[in-house]
């Protein structure tokens, strides 16, 4: 594993609450490659290795997407969306990390395929404790599919 | 009288006896025959007086008084013949003769002239014969007569009955005319009958003047033609349209339409009429009944327009709904969202700052983030609760049977946390499977053994009680704990949203949860109800899908269940 590879794509507007989620990250893990957007469209232009991103392209995609739903410009089912429709990406493992729990953001998004959908806690501890649980599974635990740098599959989108 | 002795018993002559030599047979033979012939004489003018006086018709009657006096001559002749047999009056006897003679000459001449007189006259046999004839013809006639004269009785008896018969049936046809001539007279819609074959109307009845505003004369004069618009209100041509339904009339069909009639003064009403082909020998006659719909047809508008209108504020009622929905919706939606961000973030940052910065804080200021912390978490549970009763206000239910029990044993476990370190005493009783949503009954459980929990936390041991009675064969469900209880006056606080019996120093919590739990119960259409005194617990009833009895469970059967 380089160094410089991307290992979680956080995206998030505000802040304050990437500030946490990093502190909560950090903290417990060993986890430091963490690459934060703060809205829908760039994350997907980060994904898809567009413009400013565009080097990307020979670098491999992050192992998990930390996706908050109420996002500016593109929204987060919409970016959701995106990435389970797109063979290249579909793979890679979203969770959903929202304030809410209401039913039809629920819904919506287990029917887009998210991988695992959290409610952020209030109670820091709790929090933390969460983010810790989830990265360890996701990013240690659990087995991904060989990675894949976006320009090897260039020519072959949707 | 000398003369007459002498003339029967004269002198000097013998009897004639004598000439008979007294023979006595030669004497008796002509005494016998002459007497025998006299008398024969004389009988005979006796016989035929007696004829002649029985029969007046006969004519020439003196004729036979003439024979009969010549008879009696004769007969006096042949007395005369016995007499001088004995005693010689020869000139008596003579005399006797003499009369008879002049007798006989004049009948006998009488008789000659009256011979072609009564030859004329019809034979007597003939007569009988035509007499006979006559009479059986008479007879004849007589029965033919009897015979007619009963035929004619029975005629005249038939010809009775038959006109009585006629007579009834007259009178029935008259009634019955009467009748239906009433009927149609006075029914409630106009009534006209038209002849096809001129074009006219042949009869109208009282509602048909009035509907048309004509008399029954100026009716009778017109047909359908005068009393319609040239053209129906579908733009069709009456007279096409007319004959159309007219046709089907004539085929026996009963066609019922809208049609538009024109009155007398021009104005234009709508009908509903009805035709039908009235039996008739040679003609073509239709009835026509006629129903003035205005009235109909305005109520219909009416109710058109108002209906519009309903739609058109349902409609509105329904935007405007939606819109409030949704304005709470998206309400909902970004507290769920929003609100809970800023409590995160308190809460995360003081966190932080107690571990990143906690040597170089002034004595105390760990309390008071603790503090800061603790409200965060209380803020954070407040807006979690109303968003849940926000929730069952405004979702539907997903109703569905439920195992009740499996649902409670999931939420005891659930409530592991926080029974750590406790010793509780669960008996749990078997429930009756509702039909019910499984996850708001969860809820119901949680927050009602939350509770119990929360209440009974200075106890040394907590029991918790939760099953089910029968009270009217419906199930009662009960949570039960010997917790801290409150006072029954409090009661009607219980479930209403931001009510607490305890202040928070005493028991945290947000005065969501009970109101939560009635929610839901009152959405499936059941109730709840608390028992308790301070210091003794608290027992909550409640129903799931049918109304909560009104007289609270005795506690007598809770105990035995217990």
């Amino acid at each position: 594993m380089r160094p410089e590879e991307i290992e979680i794509l956080l995206v998030d507007d505000s802040p304050a609450d990437v500030d946490l989620t990093l502190h909560a990250l950090k903290k417990n893990t060993l986890i430091n490659r963490i690459h934060v957007v703060r809205d829908g469209e760039e994350a997907l232009n980060f994904l898809f290795c567009r413009e400013p991103y565009r080097e990307r392209a020979y670098q491999p995609l992050p192992q998990l997407i930390l996706l908050d739903l109420k996002l500016p410009k593109v929204d987060g089912l919409s970016v959701l969306r995106a990435v389970k429709e797109d063979r290249r990406t579909r793979w890679m493992p979203v969770i959903v990390l929202t304030s809410s729990k209401e039913e039809r953001d629920l819904t919506a998004s287990y029917d887009l395929g998210v991988n695992s959908y959290i409610q952020k806690p209030v109670d820091f501890d709790q929090f933390r404790e969460t983010v810790h649980t989830l990265a360890l599974y996701w990013l240690i635990v659990n087995q991904p599919p060989a990675r894949q740098v976006m320009a090897n599959c260039m020519e072959k989108p949707g | 009288m000398q003369f007459l002795r002498n003339l029967i018993f004269p002198g000097g002559f013998m009897p004639h006896g004598y000439c008979y030599l007294w023979t006595p047979n030669l004497i008796g033979l002509h005494v016998v025959s002459d007497a025998l012939i006299a008398l024969s004489y004389l009988s005979i003018p006796i016989t035929l007086v007696h004829f002649i006086r029985r029969r007046r018709d006969i004519p020439f009657s003196w004729m036979f008084l003439c024979f009969g006096a010549f008879i009696v001559a004769c007969g006096g002749t042949h007395l005369m013949e016995v007499w001088t047999i004995w005693f010689p009056s020869y000139w008596l006897a003579g005399a006797v003769k003499a009369v008879t003679a002049c007798f006989s000459v004049a009948t006998a001449i009488l008789l000659i002239q009256l011979t072609p007189r009564a030859l004329a006259l019809p034979a007597t046999q003939w007569l009988i014969e035509i007499n006979r004839k006559l009479t059986r013809e008479v007879e004849q006639r007589a029965e033919a007569e009897s015979s007619l004269r009963r035929v004619s009785e029975d005629l005249e008896e038939r010809v009775a009955e038959r006109t009585a018969a006629l007579v009834a049936t007259n009178q029935s046809l008259r009634e019955s005319e009467q009748r239906y001539r009433t009927l149609v007279e006075h029914a409630p819609e106009a009534i006209v009958l038209l002849d096809l074959d001129v074009g006219r109307f042949a009869d109208a009845n009282q509602n048909a003047e009035r509907l048309f505003g004509m008399s029954r004369e100026e009716l009778l004069s017109v047909g359908p033609v005068e009393v319609s618009p040239p053209f129906q209100p579908d733009g069709r041509p009456s007279l096409e349209a007319a004959g159309e339904e007219l046709d089907k009339a004539l085929r026996h069909v009963t066609p019922r339409f809208e049609w538009t009639h024109r009155n007398a003064t021009g104005k234009e009403i709508p009908c509903e009429i009805s035709l039908v082909r009235l039996p008739s020998s040679g003609r073509n006659l239709v009835r026509a009944s006629i129903v003035d719909i205005s009235a109909r047809k305005q109520a219909v508008e009416e109710i058109h327009k108002l209906n519009a209108e309903l739609e058109l504020r349902v409609k509105k009622r329904t935007s405007e709904l939606e819109a409030a929905n949704h304005d709470l919706e998206s309400f909902t939606y970004s507290v769920s969202h929003d609100l809970r961000a800023p409590l995160r973030h308190m809460d995360g940052f003081s966190r932080i700052l107690v571990e990143d910065f906690g040597p170089q804080l002034p004595p105390g200021a760990k309390q008071h983030v603790e503090r800061v912390r603790a409200a965060t978490r209380h803020m954070g549970q407040l807006v979690d609760d109303l968003l849940n009763l926000a929730r069952v206000g405004r979702g539907s239910l997903r109703i569905a049977a439920t195992d009740l029990n499996e649902v409670l044993a999931e939420t005891i476990l659930s409530l592991e946390a926080e029974t750590r370190g406790r010793t509780v005493d669960w008996r749990v009783g078997r429930l009756s499977p509702a039909e019910c949503d499984a996850g708001l009954m969860k809820q119901v459980f949680f927050n009602l053994i939350s509770n119990a929990l929360k209440f009974t936390n200075r106890r040394e041991k907590t029991v918790i009680e939760i099953g089910e009675i029968r009270y009217e064969a419906e199930p009662v469900i009960f949570v039960r704990d010997n917790g801290v209880g409150f006072d029954m006056k409090y009661a009607d606080k219980l479930f209403q949203v931001f009510q607490r019996l305890h202040g928070d120093e005493e028991f945290e919590g947000t005065g969501v949860g009970l109101a939560l739990v009635y929610r839901i119960l009152q959405k499936h259409g059941g109730g709840i109800r608390a028992e308790s005194s301070p210091q003794n617990g608290a027992t909550f009833f409640f129903t799931v899908s049918h109304p909560l009895p009104a007289s609270p469970a005795p506690v007598a059967v809770l105990g035995g269940a217990a």
